[in-house]
């Protein structure tokens, strides 16, 4: 009895061995060149073009950014847009993302480039390398603007062949973030552990001034009567700080202060954007917020509360006024956009890629 | 006289500890008497050597001392000394895997980590060679498992866990792996488990000498030196490892197209281009000095004092563009371990006291160099961590067996550590440096008792109370027990235990909200079939299966985007699985022998948290980089002074989402891989020498370990191994 028990154990234990074995030669090594796919979402000429693109940066150094497309009038979701049009990765951090000529350039931060893209097929159309931890692409006449995290420098690119035709430094600020141009002057936020705006003339591509805000000024926008908004997130989150972050409010033809909104201390408001009419302001402070460009203070009241979820980004649809709110969830899985009506009401639901970060319409 | 107090020590070893009745006895002289090649003793608690008594000295005593006998034993002068015990009292219950010296010592290329990733169920987590790697036990983290050298805690007291890729294998004597509640006994705090490492005496008089050399691809070369002098009393070793690598592989980067453009910078072509891995090279200075002085009837004494020197740049991603500018990073160790042992043998009791000293100087920096034209050249420094570690410790134990059935010990530790830590940041001058400055003293004492109260059943009861600075002060009991029926060769286990891991300082330290200590609760059970012989076959089997809840569990989740990693507590993990070993002996006859070992794993680790929102679909999935399938299989076949080592291993898919989202960036695709090496022996009457020529990755196979960083391919290393011979005597 007890050799028969043995006997029969050694068997079971061989067969799970060589059956473990076999399953596993068999059922791996797959790794290889991305299956590549086609896509085609034309851009009708009449006006009537829509679709959205959604950036998602995932994780630091994992490699593992994604993009994702979204069809409001059917509600098509594409995921991985970038990786299967393409049979590439996208990278690491995907950051930002501007529509300009025809060609969707998509910022991918820590990976150090440029993709320009068919915002129809979604193909790799132009690679634009040699920038050190680029973050936000602005178009504006001939050129093309490009911030850097690290440094000291606004890259200045010929916007029809994307070559390098020269570099406006910013000495004193290794962090500049985004931008917007109102007529020749463009306005560029010193982000990380900084607390200034610089004006650029774009004409002569020189520093002609800058404004001095209160700690992290991050998004700016500008707005139909020709105010420039700059939001600063405090650097709280950073640790560095305790000062309280603020919403300005700025003439943005001379750059003078109007109206300083301030925050609690400890608070992060980001996410700064406007509506396609330029008349309503939105943002994070945990929960998304929107204000007229005409109010005299923050608002008292969100306009979508948070319930447990860490929204990361917002967008508006300049078509039809669709707010669009990224949900980190917890950073680490695919997160959630929520889609909303003018009136807040959520419309769609969406799943997307690891931390949607940006949002960009056709 | 060193080899006889040797033998009083190692038979007192076995009166206290090896309580084995009639019918094992018989099996252990048996296992004795025939060729036992290097091998990982078995999962379950195999009695891999703790030493051996050699066969014929073996045959004429098959009574072993009774424990209260040891004060008259003859001394008698023998050659080599090992005991196969077969159920010592100390494993009673134990679920171990024992790594044994000549495993350890097979191939200096070799860290801890690959070792263990042969030789044990546990997952070790790596990307190559030069890289971290770190060692999940049954699903946990890698701060779960204790890592003991010498009884000294290796964990940092910042980062929680052990990086195993700076200990090399050759630098270590003996490891042991004990699995959930097994490891109570050896430390607290080993949710996963505890690998205790040590260093011993070769068991060699005069001179001693070992030289080896090793060459291997991507300008890879490992220099290891021994030099050893030892008498009856005294004995010196002195280890010097160095390794330097280039290690820039080439790989098909599928990550990346290389495009072709027009004139205009229109996209006209493309291919996936083949690229060097970059920033990876790497540099280790091992320098390890061991003294053992033996005092005659004041005891025994052992030194051990470990430096290392490590200077490692980190590898850019397969999604990196950079050219000229690039980001990079790296991490400088400089680290200094030292333990100083004692230990006696006093009647029916057995004292040991220990003192320890560990300093690190842990650097980490992020920098970007930019090129200027005519030789132009920038430096940035990003962030810029400086860690300093000073930990003290102290250590007291006592063993004693009373009678045959019951077996007391009792040991307390206490571990002393300050740590200082700032981020200067220099690129950003009005950020603030993030520093802390900190200590935390942490007590931990035991008490055990083993009882046996008929041969073939035994059950253990460990009682550990650790008192952790101020924070808390967790009871940590663990129970144990066995059952042999029969005539010996099949042991049923099972144990249990109530364990706590307490916050690191990091953890303390980034912490937005207070963060809790973790609370283990784990059982296993398990079966082990012990040298079942079939005419020329000899196998072991061991099957474990496992359920451990954690709540509390301490995850860091990037936030802010993920530059910014932060700890938070996740309500609950569970992890439940089973592992399996399996050690298979052939002797074919002649000079012809053959071994096997394999273990496989099947681990499931749940997320059990609260849900964040309604859209949180982490709940209930296998936490990220854990597989849930796992084997590897290890053949040894020699012949005269021929070896052939056949190693092949296996992962399944891991996610690195919390989400288990099968997309394409979300998963690391599962792999096999195959190695097999070739040595030769040639004795000469001045010098052993040995030939080693190995290859890594035999099928060429593309993978990846880790997100977006490929791993090499088919590559080669040869090593030359010298031993002087000095006349030397065993």
């Amino acid at each position: 009895m007890y050799v028969r028990i043995t006997e029969i154990c050694g068997r079971i234990a061989a067969g799970i061995a060589t059956a473990f074995c076999c399953a596993a030669m068999a059922g791996c090594m797959k790794y290889g060149p991305l299956p590549q796919e086609s896509f085609s979402y034309p851009m009708p000429d009449d006006g009537t073009a829509e679709g959205v693109f959604i950036i998602c940066e995932g994780n630091f150094m994992y490699g593992n950014a994604s993009m994702s497309f979204y069809l409001p009038s059917t509600g098509e979701l594409q995921n991985e847009i970038f990786a299967r049009a393409n049979g590439m990765k996208l990278g690491d951090v995907a950051q930002s993302m501007t529509m300009y000529d025809g060609t969707g350039y998509v910022v991918v931060n820590n990976s150090g480039v440029i993709f320009g893209m068919d915002p129809e097929t979604f193909v790799v159309k132009r690679v634009i390398r040699g920038m050190g931890s680029p973050r936000y692409i602005l178009f504006h006449g001939d050129k093309a603007y490009v911030t850097s995290l690290y440094e000291p420098e606004i890259t200045v690119l010929d916007a029809h062949t994307m070559q390098p035709v020269g570099k406006i430094p910013t000495p004193g600020h290794t962090s500049t973030e985004q931008m917007a141009v109102f007529g020749d002057l463009m306005y560029v936020t010193c982000w990380s552990y900084d607390n200034t705006v610089l004006k650029i003339d774009t004409r002569r591509d020189e520093i002609v001034g800058n404004i001095e805000v209160r700690n992290q000024p991050r998004q700016l926008t500008i707005d139909s009567r020709g105010k420039l908004w700059v939001l600063t997130d405090g650097g709280s989150a950073e640790g560095g700080t305790t000062d309280a972050p603020a919403l300005y409010r700025i003439d943005a033809s001379n750059g003078t202060v109007e109206k300083e909104f301030v925050f609690r201390r400890g608070d992060s408001p980001k996410g700064l954007c406007s509506d396609g009419a330029g008349e309503t302001i939105y943002f994070l402070n945990g929960d998304l917020w929107r204000m007229d460009c005409d109010a005299e203070n923050l608002p008292d009241e969100p306009f979508l509360e948070s319930s447990g979820t860490i929204y990361y980004a917002i967008g508006v649809d300049p078509h039809n006024g669709d707010v669009y709110v990224g949900d980190a969830v917890d950073y680490q899985q695919q997160g959630v956009v929520y889609r909303l009506n003018d009136s807040g009401r959520c419309l769609d639901t969406l799943r997307v890629g690891i931390t949607p970060t940006a949002f960009c319409f056709r | 006289m060193l080899r006889t107090a040797w033998f009083r020590r190692l038979a007192a070893c076995v009166a206290l500890a090896v309580l084995q009745p009639a019918a094992y006895r018989n099996a252990a002289a048996s296992v004795v008497a025939h060729y036992r090649m290097p091998a990982v003793a078995m999962h379950s608690g195999l009695p891999a050597t703790c030493g051996m008594i050699s066969s014929h000295e073996m045959h004429g005593k098959d009574k072993i001392p009774p424990p209260d006998d040891t004060e008259n034993m003859p001394e008698e002068r023998i050659d080599s000394v090992t005991v196969v015990g077969a159920r010592p009292m100390k494993d009673i219950g134990v679920q171990k895997t024992v790594i044994d010296g000549s495993v350890l010592s097979e191939d200096v290329t070799l860290s801890l980590g690959d070792m263990l990733a042969h030789a044990t169920p546990a997952f070790v987590r790596s990307s190559g060679r030069g890289s971290m790697s770190s060692l999940s036990v049954r699903g946990t983290g890698s701060s779960h498992t204790r890592v003991v050298w010498n009884g000294m805690s290796m964990n940092s007291p910042l980062f929680g866990m052990m990086d195993l890729s700076y200990i090399p294998s050759y630098f270590i004597d003996g490891a042991a792996l004990y699995y959930g509640a097994s490891s109570v006994a050896a430390a607290g705090g080993g949710l996963g488990g505890a690998l205790v490492l040590d260093t011993r005496p070769e068991d060699i008089l005069g001179f001693g000498m070992r030289y080896i050399q090793g060459i291997a691809s991507f300008r890879t070369f490992d220099e290891y030196l021994k030099l050893s002098y030892g008498n009856d009393r005294v004995r010196s070793e002195t280890s010097l490892l160095v390794t330097t690598s280039r290690n820039d592989f080439p790989y098909r980067n599928y990550a990346k197209k290389d495009f072709v453009t027009d004139d205009y910078g229109n996209i006209v072509g493309w291919s996936y281009p083949v690229e060097r891995n970059r920033n990876c090279d790497y540099r280790d200075i091992h320098l390890l000095q061991e003294l053992y002085y033996d005092a005659g009837d004041a005891g025994r004494f052992d030194l051990s004092a470990w430096y290392m020197d490590s200077s490692r740049n980190l590898p850019l991603l397969s999604t990196d563009y950079s050219e000229s500018n690039s980001s990079l990073s790296s991490q400088k160790e400089k680290t200094f371990r030292s333990v100083v042992r004692w230990e006696k043998y006093a009647g029916k009791n057995k004292l040991s006291a220990k003192a320890g000293y560990h300093y690190s100087d842990i650097r980490y920096t992020e920098r970007t160099e930019r090129a200027y034209g005519e030789g132009g050249h920038e430096v940035q420094i990003r962030s810029a961590w400086r860690n300093y570690i000073t930990t003290l410790f102290g250590n007291a134990a006592w063993e004693r067996g009373l009678g045959r059935k019951l077996y007391l010990a009792a040991d307390i530790s206490v571990l002393q550590h300050f740590v200082y830590t700032i981020n200067d940041k220099p690129v950003r001058p009005v950020a603030q440096p993030v520093v802390f400055d900190d200590a935390r003293t942490e007590l931990s004492a035991l008490v055990s008792a083993r009882y046996r109260p008929v041969e073939s059943v035994g059950i253990a009861l460990n009682l550990r109370q650790e008192v952790i600075g101020t924070d808390g002060a967790p009871f940590i009991p663990s129970l144990q027990a066995e059952w042999t029926p029969g005539r010996g060769n099949i042991t049923f286990k099972a144990s249990a235990a109530r364990n706590y891991r307490f916050p690191t300082l990091n953890d303390k330290h980034f912490a937005v909200e207070p963060i809790m200590p973790e609370v283990g609760f784990t059982y296993d059970v398990g079966i082990v079939f012990r040298n079942i012989r079939r005419e020329r076959f000899a196998y072991d089997i061991s099957l474990t299966a496992y359920d451990s809840r954690i709540r509390n569990w301490i995850l860091w989740y990037p936030d802010k985007g993920g530059t910014q990693w932060l700890p938070t507590n996740i309500r609950l993990v569970r992890s439940f699985g089973a592992e399996a070993a399996l050690n298979i002996e052939w002797r074919m006859g002649g000079d012809w022998r053959i071994a096997l070992d394999g273990v496989f794993a099947w681990t499931r680790s749940l997320n059990m948290r609260k849900p964040i929102n309604d859209n949180d679909n982490a709940v209930g999935k296998q936490l990220p980089y854990v597989p849930v399938w796992s084997g590897a299989v290890t053949g040894r076949l020699s012949w005269r002074q021929w070896r052939l080592v056949y190693k092949w291993d296996y992962y399944s898919e891991r996610f690195t989402s919390t989400d288990n989202s099968a997309t394409i960036s979300g998963r690391i695709l599962p792999y096999f891989m195959n190695c097999i090496s070739v040595g030769y022996t040639l004795g000469t009457r001045f010098a052993d020498f040995s030939f080693n020529f190995k290859v890594n990755n035999l099928f060429d196979e593309e993978y990846e370990t880790e997100m977006s960083r490929p791993m090499p391919g088919r590559n080669y290393g040869l090593s030359i191994e010298i031993t002087p011979r000095f006349a030397s005597r065993r």
